[in-house]
């Protein structure tokens, strides 16, 4: 816990997210869903405990008459997540528009 | 172990399965469906705690037939299925006869009529089933009484029958498995997360680790200690009357069920919790004696088992990194020494900030994260400091005192408060102090600095104030607009909360002269009428300002100090009112704010007015009284408006007093 690597000379992509820590970040899952909020904790699997958390879940609806398709998103808000390591694929700062 | 335990041999050398078998014979017609209702029916509170013999759950493993599993086919599905439709097994292995498997209908078919014939020997007390608690006392007739002391006697010795089947060296040996599981070299580091859990929740209670400290030698106090406390309160959440404290509610509710139940069962658990302890102790010392060694090699096999455990985990693969560093980009190499570039060129410094926010970002980022894992190492240090033998010349005594020095130095340097202020705007600490996790570990870190290190960083922030975010927004908020926004308000609590006060408290122990220079640095830095806006310069000009007063209070009953310094103090407040002169009444937070929000916000403008009143002369004071004159009207009026409960309208008048009475005036003074 508390033996960590000394000065970060050497940077792994790991060490970006720690970089991260209680900032605001955005997650991309598998499943077409998007997490923003603020986080906490993580470890090498990309483990995640985020706080304040907005999850936007994308789904596609086929309109079978018409054939087209059309976009929806379900949002919801938690207030403190687990998020496991497998499901997640990406993880960066949140888009500086915010 | 005694072979007979597991049950190597059939029922007939199995004493338990016999007896079992004997007892499930002697209650009519009742199969182990039946007998698992009618203890349902016969809940008197005991709860979870199941009957022995309803109690299959291990009877696969303590009944089964070793021979019928390694030889032959092994029926797996019939074995699990947990007493459904399962007749006496014994009988059956017995016989040789192959199980047969049930289909789904047939089992229902089996079950059903079970469920409808009702056992005759539970029906007369059936009637009053005791499935509500508390149990209701009101039936008085003796016929129930005697029928339920006999039910009770019944049960007791069924639960009692099979007692001290185990011998004491049985118990002793799984509990020592158990126990050998839960012991810790390192108990602070081990169970660190849990620590800070109960600590933030309330006190983990320190008496287990007294307890279990036998003299046996250094570290013995950690072992097993923190398992056992946690037991502790796990029983005394149970009601159970706890040797350490626990919690007065859950205790009373614990009392009256023990009030029904007799003492005995209260002293029976608190004697074992005793035992428990001193065979805990006996258990540390042995494996203190033994070392668990984390490979096993059997004899005669070729290789190392290694025995994985929570203590040593799979390693994960190191990879040598060693040539990747002299691959990186020079200019990326640049940016790494920066802290020695700054003596070089202050040009190019200044430069390298406009060029890439995001990476001068990044680089504070990493700056923050490494002064966090110094101040977590300086953290173990300082528990591991306990337990370091007595004698300074111990070789393990001065590495310790080497690392601490390092880690703390790498954290100074980290930090940045060192670094020239001219050069970089933003100074590198104020960018760190950017952050809310910067702020936050710096009250952390300054607990670990030396006096001069905390002036030097004093120094910094005072000589930088007007570019810290927290005055930044607060000036720009106190335009027409509306007020300021959370996360601002936040940051702004943050600061005042984490950041400011070991320099405050640095403040308020310096000497004149200090004091005199740091007032004179923040006056020559920073446009003082623009950040005397701002909440956190309030604050500052208030602890300075009211030290100052009490060292010329000092001064002036002969302490002996300067007296040079103390008419320089006086000065440079002269120097200080002139510049605020005429914008007095902007120290006060938007007039919006103080209707609509919080009527009590504006305490650290008057706190700030009555210190500058503290140090004023007469004429000083009539410009004062001038200037906030209608500040005052106004929140006396605010206080007497009665829109305010009476306690609010109370806080507000006192803090008006704060300021008037240094005047040598009272609010109740002001006619209206």
């Amino acid at each position: 816990m508390a033996d960590t690597a000394a000065a970060l000379t050497v940077e792994e992509p790991l060490d970006l997210v720690r970089l991260s820590l209680d900032e605001r970040i955005y997650v991309k899952l598998r499943g077409d869903r998007e997490l923003r909020g603020r986080l906490h904790a993580y470890d090498q699997h990309l483990n995640m405990v985020l706080g304040e958390v907005e999850e936007t879940i994308t789904m596609v609806d086929v309109n079978d008459e018409v054939q087209t398709q059309s976009l929806r998103s379900v949002n919801r808000t938690v207030p403190m997540l687990f998020v496991r390591g497998d499901g997640v694929i990406l993880v960066s700062p949140p888009s500086r528009a915010a | 172990m005694s072979g007979s335990f597991f049950g190597l041999g059939g029922p007939a050398d199995d004493p338990i399965a016999r007896e079992r078998a004997a007892f499930r014979a002697s209650m009519p017609g009742a199969s182990a469906l039946d007998t698992r209702l009618e203890s349902m029916a016969l809940n008197d509170g005991l709860r979870d705690q199941l009957d022995e013999v309803h109690d299959t759950f291990n009877d696969e493993t303590f009944d089964a037939d070793s021979r019928v599993i390694t030889g032959g086919d092994f029926d797996f599905f019939q074995s699990t299925t947990a007493g459904q439709g399962r007749m006496a097994p014994q009988q059956q292995q017995a016989a040789g006869a192959p199980r047969k498997v049930m289909t789904l209908a047939e089992l229902e078919a089996q079950l059903i009529p079970q469920r409808h014939t009702p056992a005759p020997a539970p029906a007369p007390v059936a009637r009053a089933p005791e499935v509500a608690w508390p149990p209701k006392l009101a039936r008085a007739d003796p016929e129930t009484i005697a029928a339920r002391r006999a039910e009770r006697l019944q049960r007791q010795a069924a639960l009692t029958k099979y007692d001290n089947l185990m011998s004491q060296r049985d118990k002793d040996f799984i509990i020592r498995i158990q126990v050998s599981q839960l012991l810790t070299d390192d108990p602070a580091a081990d169970d660190f997360y849990c620590h800070m859990f109960q600590l933030s929740r309330g006190a983990v209670p320190a008496a287990g680790a007294t307890q279990q400290r036998d003299g046996a030698g250094d570290g013995a106090g950690g072992d097993a200690s923190s398992a056992v406390r946690a037991l502790q309160e796990a029983l005394a959440q149970r009601g159970v009357q706890a040797p350490v404290g626990g919690e007065p509610e859950q205790l009373g509710a614990g009392a009256q069920r023990d009030q029904h139940f007799g003492r005995a069962r209260r002293s029976n658990t608190q004697s074992s919790m005793a035992r428990m302890q001193q065979q805990v102790q006996r258990f540390v010392n042995e494996a203190r004696r033994r070392p668990k060694i984390p490979h096993v090699a059997l004899e005669g096999a070729l290789g190392k088992i290694s025995v994985n455990s929570a203590r040593n985990p799979k390693q994960v693969i190191q990879v040598q990194r060693g040539h990747s560093s002299s691959v990186s980009h020079p200019a990326h190499d640049a940016k790494q020494q920066s802290p020695s570039a700054y003596d070089l060129g202050g040009v190019f410094s200044g430069l390298g900030d406009a060029r890439s926010p995001a990476a001068e970002r990044r680089k504070t980022l990493r700056a923050v994260e490494n002064v966090y894992t110094a101040v977590l190492r300086l953290e173990q240090l300082i528990r591991e400091h306990s337990r370091l033998p007595s004698s300074a010349d111990h070789p393990s005594v001065q590495n310790w005192v080497r690392a601490y020095s390092e880690a703390r130095d790498w954290a100074w340097a980290e930090l940045g408060a060192a670094q020239p202020i001219m050069n970089v705007y933003p100074h590198p600490l104020v960018r760190f102090l950017a952050f809310s996790k910067g702020k936050r570990v710096i009250p952390r870190l300054a607990h670990h600095l030396s006096i001069d290190q905390v002036l030097a960083l004093t120094t910094t922030i005072i000589a930088n104030f007007e570019s810290l975010d927290v005055c930044r927004f607060g000036s720009f908020g106190q335009s027409a607009e509306s007020s300021i926004s959370t996360r601002q308000r936040e940051e702004t609590e943050l600061f005042l909360h984490a950041a400011l006060p070991p320099a405050l408290s640095f403040l308020s122990e310096a000497s004149v002269q200090l004091v005199n220079g740091l007032l004179a640095l923040f006056m020559e830095r920073n446009n003082v009428a623009w950040v005397a806006r701002t909440r956190p310069a309030l604050v500052f000009l208030t602890v300075v300002l009211g030290r100052t007063a009490a060292l010329k209070q000092a001064g002036a009953l002969g302490a002996g100090d300067d007296p040079q310094a103390l008419y320089q103090a006086t000065e440079l407040y002269n120097h200080l009112f002139g510049t605020l002169q005429g914008g007095l009444s902007s120290v006060f937070p938007p007039a919006a704010l103080s209707q609509a929000g919080d009527p009590l916000e504006d305490a650290y403008a008057w706190q700030f007015l009555a210190t500058l009143a503290l140090g004023a002369s007469v004429e000083q004071q009539h410009a004062l009284v001038t200037e906030v004159r209608d500040k005052v009207l106004e929140a006396i009026q605010l206080a007497k408006s009665g829109r305010f409960p009476a306690d609010v309208a109370a806080a507000i008048t006192a803090n008006i007093n704060l300021f008037l009475n240094t005047l040598g005036l009272d609010a109740s003074q002001v006619t209206m």
